[in-house]
């Protein structure tokens, strides 16, 4: 059931006790009214009325008694007198029927005032009567007069007077009953409306106090949850400025990052052309080498041919040899033979002596160019050994020149690819520059939304306080202490918030590509006094 | 042709020198060494040829040639000296030499290493074989010939080709 609703239904269930207890009230005070007017106005007035009735009556008897006593005494001046009074109680007499007439209610009445005023006629009469027989003396006649005549109905008339002033009272009883019974009723139902009341005020008591406790608990929550929000914004505004000292930085290293692409690409392209040109130069020198290599071939072929004309060579001299090593042989016996031949052979020894020093000589020489042809060989066999190995090399060399050449090929595709990649590259600089300066303005944004949920925050504690102070005076203090708390966090913030500012203004000329200066920017100066008043006006509530 | 051979020999020795040993020398080569031979023994030089080699002989003896005509005996000196075999080179000889027997004279073949010349040996150029100790004798050399802070060894051939197989090829040749 909602609040509302409770405090509907106590306050209806007060008012209709209300209402009831003012009909109530009403209808009683009107009957009591009535019946008091009735007790004052009328019976108050029939009895009166009839009383003065008795008491007209009583002053005729006497009147009549003074006359006929006077006239007995013969003091007819007196007897006037009475005559005067008994006219004047008949009078009165009459006055008091007159106004009782009109008064009288019941039958009963009617017909004791009836009664009264049949008498009364009588009474005139006989008063008439009398008092022509005291003017004729006839003393004794009016004696008669008055005991038979008058007497019997002044008693009917007492006797109706009092009758009537005994139904008056029996009325005004019976009236002061029913009040009494009126009042007690009424006093019932007042004490009865006055338990309902206490009833519903315990009821009204009981849902204040339900109300007031939910409500106590709902100001407390609202109470931390402003301070919980105006943590937050404190912490928004603290990672906006981060936010925005990030950006910056972003855009800064983004400028380094453009700036070094910008040489990377110059570099690139520089890296294409050499790459071009030490691919040409790689093809050229493959043409020399296949050139070289030519030749080398030729040089080997010219090699072997040196070398098998050497072994041939090398024959001849082993028949040089051979002719030697004979002639040798030729001379040593030739030398025996002349030894043998004793003196006769001294010539012939030294003949052959000779002929075996040439052999020696032409063996020596063969032996010489043999060694000669061998080296020679031998180099020669070196060269072409080393011949090969070189056209080895060569042909390593050239291999490896293709391998050069597709590697620099490669290089150049490379540094082509790299220029694309670069222009990529570029190109995403270029979004994240954009990214960036969303970034920026996003911490601008947010930074904006961060005052604004503190001025929301402060909102929300003023809106506190007159909650506390609404439900009662007993978290009021706990408030003011909280809001000078808030207060403290509010210069933090506030100062956040300018520093955040200012981040935002060095950011927002970084992105511009601006020189960053202390300078702030017109829209942040702006927001900046913007933000400002708003606060004082917070400070006022 | 023996008698021809063995007078002019004897005479030209005696002819030369009073000492027996000086004369002409033909010197040759065996291994490191080198050797003498009085050229009067030696009846002729020639290259290394064809030898044909004759069953159940000692191991140094090689074969036999055909010297114009006249089949003799090859023996191998380095082996015959109890030094290793060698392979024939160029340089490879034989010498034919003449020996003295006590009843006849024979032509025998000589391998040696190389030959290398004639040398004339004055008496003073000879020395007499060294004293190598008791128990060792040396019949089969002549002495020792100084030549320019060299020694070269004088063989007595006859004496070095002295023993029982030769002359038991001489046998089976005769």
């Amino acid at each position: 059931m909602t609040i509302g609703r409770k405090l509907f239904w106590a306050f209806g269930a007060a008012l209709a006790i209300t209402l009831v207890l003012g009909f109530a009230a009403l209808r009683s005070f009107g009957s009591l009214g009535g019946q008091v007017r009735r007790l004052a106005g009328t019976e108050q007035r029939k009895l009166y009325l009839a009383g003065a009735i008795n008491t007209a009556m009583s002053d005729i008897i006497a009147a009549e008694r003074g006359v006929l006593l006077r006239a007995y005494m013969n003091d007819y001046v007196t007897v006037e007198k009475y005559k005067a009074q008994e006219l004047e109680a008949a009078d009165r007499l009459k006055r008091s029927l007159v106004e009782i007439m009109p008064l009288v209610e019941s039958d009963e009445e009617r017909r004791l005032t009836n009664r009264v005023q049949e008498s009364e006629g009588a009474i005139a009469q006989y008063h008439s009567e009398l008092a022509s027989d005291v003017d004729k003396h006839d003393l004794e006649g009016g004696a008669k007069v008055y005991a038979n005549k008058v007497m019997p109905n002044a008693k009917v008339v007492q006797e109706a007077a009092m009758a009537l002033m005994s139904q008056v009272n029996g009325l005004t009883r019976q009236v002061g009953e029913s009040v009494q019974e009126s009042v007690a009723r009424s006093r019932w139902i007042t004490v009865v409306m006055i338990a309902l009341s206490l009833l519903v005020a315990l009821v009204v008591v009981y849902v204040v106090r339900q109300i007031n406790r939910s409500l106590g608990s709902a100001i407390a929550e609202l109470s931390v949850g402003a301070q919980e929000v105006a943590n937050a914004a404190s912490q928004v505004a603290s990672s906006s400025q981060t936010l925005a000292r990030g950006s910056s930085d972003q855009a800064a290293s983004l400028e380094e990052t453009s700036a070094a692409c910008v040489e990377i690409n110059s570099m690139a392209s520089k890296n294409t052309d050499s790459s071009r040109m030490a691919a040409n130069l790689v093809a050229s020198s493959q043409q020399k080498f296949v050139q070289t290599n030519q030749s080398l071939e030729k040089t080997v072929v010219a090699m072997g041919e040196i070398n098998a004309q050497s072994s041939k060579i090398s024959k001849i001299i082993k028949t040089i040899d051979e002719i030697a090593f004979q002639t040798n042989i030729l001379a040593l016996n030739a030398a025996v033979e002349a030894a043998r031949a004793g003196e006769a052979g001294m010539g012939f020894a030294v003949v052959a002596d000779e002929v075996r020093n040439l052999a020696q000589r032409c063996a020596q020489a063969a032996k010489d160019t043999a060694v000669l042809i061998e080296e020679s060989i031998t180099k020669s066999e070196d060269g072409k050994a080393k011949v090969d190995q070189v056209a080895t090399a060569i042909r390593a060399i050239t291999d490896e020149a293709a391998k050069v050449k597709g590697l620099v090929d490669g290089v150049n595709l490379g540094s082509q690819e790299q220029a694309r990649g670069l222009e990529q590259i570029n190109k995403a600089i270029t979004q994240m520059e954009q990214v960036t300066q969303q970034t920026a303005a996003g911490a601008e944004e947010s930074a904006s939304a961060a005052e604004e949920l503190t001025a929301q925050s402060e909102g929300l504690k003023d809106i506190v306080a007159r909650l506390t102070a609404m439900v009662g005076g007993s978290g009021i203090g706990m408030v003011r202490q909280r809001t000078s708390a808030f207060a403290f966090d509010d210069a933090i913030e506030s100062r956040h918030g300018h520093e955040a500012v200012s981040g935002l203004s060095a950011l927002h000329a970084a992105v511009a590509g601006k020189p960053m200066g202390h300078a702030p920017s017109p829209f942040f100066s702006n927001h900046y006094k913007n933000e400002l008043p708003m606060e004082e006006e917070f400070k006022d509530f | 042709m023996k008698s021809t051979l063995d007078a002019p020999a004897e005479k030209d020795v005696s002819a030369v020198t009073g000492d027996n040993r000086a004369g002409k020398y033909l010197v040759f080569h065996l291994g490191t060494e080198e050797f003498g031979i009085q050229v009067l023994k030696v009846r002729e030089i020639m290259g290394i040829q064809g030898i044909t080699a004759v069953p159940q002989m000692p191991g140094y003896v090689k074969g036999v040639i055909n010297l114009r005509g006249k089949v003799i005996p090859v023996v191998n000196l380095r082996l015959k000296f109890g030094m290793t075999e060698a392979e024939h080179t160029q340089r490879t000889c034989i010498i034919v030499v003449q020996l003295q027997g006590d009843t006849n004279s024979r032509l025998m073949g000589v391998i040696v290493d190389a030959v290398a010349e004639v040398l004339n040996l004055t008496a003073s150029d000879i020395e007499d074989t060294p004293d190598f100790g008791p128990g060792v004798t040396t019949p089969y050399l002549l002495g020792m010939a100084k030549m320019k802070d060299k020694v070269k060894i004088l063989l007595d051939i006859d004496e070095a080709m002295s023993s029982q197989e030769l002359h038991g090829l001489e046998a089976l040749l005769h």
